[in-house]
């Protein structure tokens, strides 16, 4: 119910943090990987430890904010037919204070996060319609649903790509297309790692609202993706799920 | 992955039929050995049991008005002593009774379907904590329902308010067991085609299903692969007081 035996998937931003986790996790559960980043060298490590696992992934290194990359990277992709499976994880953040934010940020945020999101899904789609089936997984965050201070852009762009995924979910489902977010917490990546681990009185503020008591970490994500990525979740779809410790309770 | 729940025990209410049916297989299938739980439907909770052990799967039945007193406590309880204890507790039992517009809903009608779909998985979380607990930690999935979100189809208001109980229910005592290793969550299915509809004609049902975004209803066996995922502690050991909607796209919020 939960194996990925036969399935390909791309996933993007696959150089490090949740999405080098996932494309191992995806590759442990049997898939094919396409792996899509913009950073050659971290991408080709990504693609050295699946080799470890016995996958030979495809590598493909690009930006999602461009066009012709983009284009690439699906040329490539459907080389091998339609994906069954797509992570959508590249993602960057950039922390400031709501009165002094530079609009540049939320330009350049709203570049990788939301148009690249999109732009990679739509150069794969109608492959993935024709073929009827699929799995479309974004990565949205915490802050999709409630906010995040001194993150206002990356906080703005988590939220459309939460709506995102509900919007595509109700226009693709007909098409047998399951499309879901997976929100994570507090994770400690290199992209958070200054933010969480930097300031203790933070870390200790940050702790004190997680009820399982620790950070999340890469691992934590490769249950829940794999889930979605399986015929385990055939009926489920514009959800935005949390993975946060309990946060949300809090 | 594989999700396996070898060695575990795992009790499952109203598992003799519907959703409560697949789940129970599902999990016997994974390894564990499930208590089917049943109060009016022996006959479907025995069937189920007799299919399963006749595929060496580990499961028998139990009855229990879960609406009378001791009667969660005390299922709890036998249940532990036929497995030798309980590691997963999946409230499923629940259901409508009968559609009734609120102000003809009388006192009586109020509290049994409070009592049937809120009340029983109270009290069986509370039976099963301290087992939970000695254990070392375990699992609690809650069935409750899209109406928790939209109020609920024509004349179902108490059902869903008392699905939306039940669903903030998992949320608060998510937190409050949190040290004891214990994770409870709840999944809301949709539209699902089950015995729950059998007073809704065939092309009532059919014109709800064509207006779910992936154009059917879902089936029970479509519920399993989010109950598993959210009992098991290898796979969702960082997820607890959530709710995930296994609904078709039907309701996103």
């Amino acid at each position: 119910m939960f194996d990925l035996k036969g399935s390909r998937a791309v996933v993007t931003g696959a150089s490090g943090g949740i999405g080098r986790s996932c494309a191992l996790a995806l590759a442990a559960s049997g898939a094919e990987l396409v792996l899509f980043d913009i950073h050659a060298e971290r991408l080709e490590d990504t693609a050295e430890q699946l080799l470890d696992v016995g996958c030979r992934a495809t590598v493909v290194v690009g930006d999602v904010t461009s066009e012709s990359d983009r284009a690439r990277l699906s040329e490539v992709t459907l080389d091998g037919g339609a994906p069954d499976v797509l992570v959508n994880c590249a993602g960057i953040i950039k922390r400031q204070d709501i009165t002094t934010m530079a609009l540049l940020d939320l330009d350049v945020l709203w570049d990788v996060n939301v148009r690249g999101t999109v732009g990679i899904t739509q150069s794969l789609l109608p492959a993935m319609i024709q073929a009827g089936r699929g799995k479309i997984i974004n990565l949205g965050s915490l802050g999709s649903v409630t906010g995040l201070d001194r993150r206002t852009a990356y906080a703005t762009t988590k939220g459309a790509v939460a709506l995102y995924t509900k919007s595509l979910a109700r226009e693709v489902g007909q098409y047998g297309i399951c499309v879901n977010a997976i929100a994570p917490g507090y994770v400690d990546t290199s992209m958070t790692s200054e933010w969480i681990l930097g300031d203790s009185m933070r870390t200790e503020q940050l702790l004190s609202r997680i009820p399982l008591g620790r950070f999340g970490r890469p691992e934590d994500v490769d249950g829940l993706l794999i889930f979605l990525a399986s015929a385990a979740s055939d009926y489920l779809t514009g959800q935005v799920i949390m993975l946060d410790g309990g946060w949300t309770t809090t | 992955m594989d999700i396996r729940f070898t060695n575990s025990r795992v009790l499952v209410t109203g598992g003799g039929k519907g959703i409560g049916a697949a789940v129970a297989e599902a999990f016997a299938e994974a390894g564990a050995t499930v208590g089917v739980h049943y109060h009016q439907g022996r006959e479907d909770a025995d069937q189920l049991v007799e299919r399963l052990t006749a595929r060496g799967l580990a499961a028998f039945s139990l009855g229990a008005d879960l609406t009378a007193d001791e009667a969660p406590s005390n299922l709890v309880k036998d249940f532990v002593k036929l497995a030798g204890g309980v590691d997963v507790l999946i409230n499923n039992a629940g259901g409508l009774i009968r559609r009734s517009p609120v102000e003809d809903t009388d006192d009586a009608l109020f509290r049994d379907v409070v009592q049937l779909n809120f009340g029983s998985a109270f009290a069986m979380t509370r039976a099963v904590i301290p087992y939970l607990r000695a254990n070392g930690g375990g699992s609690i999935v809650n069935i409750s329902s899209v109406a928790a979100r939209t109020g609920g189809a024509g004349n179902a208001v108490v059902y869903a308010a008392s699905k939306g109980a039940l669903t903030t229910f998992s949320r608060g005592v998510a937190k409050e067991v949190v040290a004891d290793g214990i994770r409870v969550n709840s999944v809301e299915p949709g539209l699902i085609d089950t015995a729950f509809h059998a007073n809704t004609t065939p092309s009532a049902f059919q014109t709800m299903a064509s207006g779910v975004p992936m154009g059917r209803a879902g089936r029970p066996a479509d519920l399993t692969g989010a109950v598993l995922f959210l009992a098991s502690d290898v796979h969702a050991g960082y997820i607890t007081g959530q709710s995930i909607g296994v609904n078709g796209g039907l309701w996103v919020d």
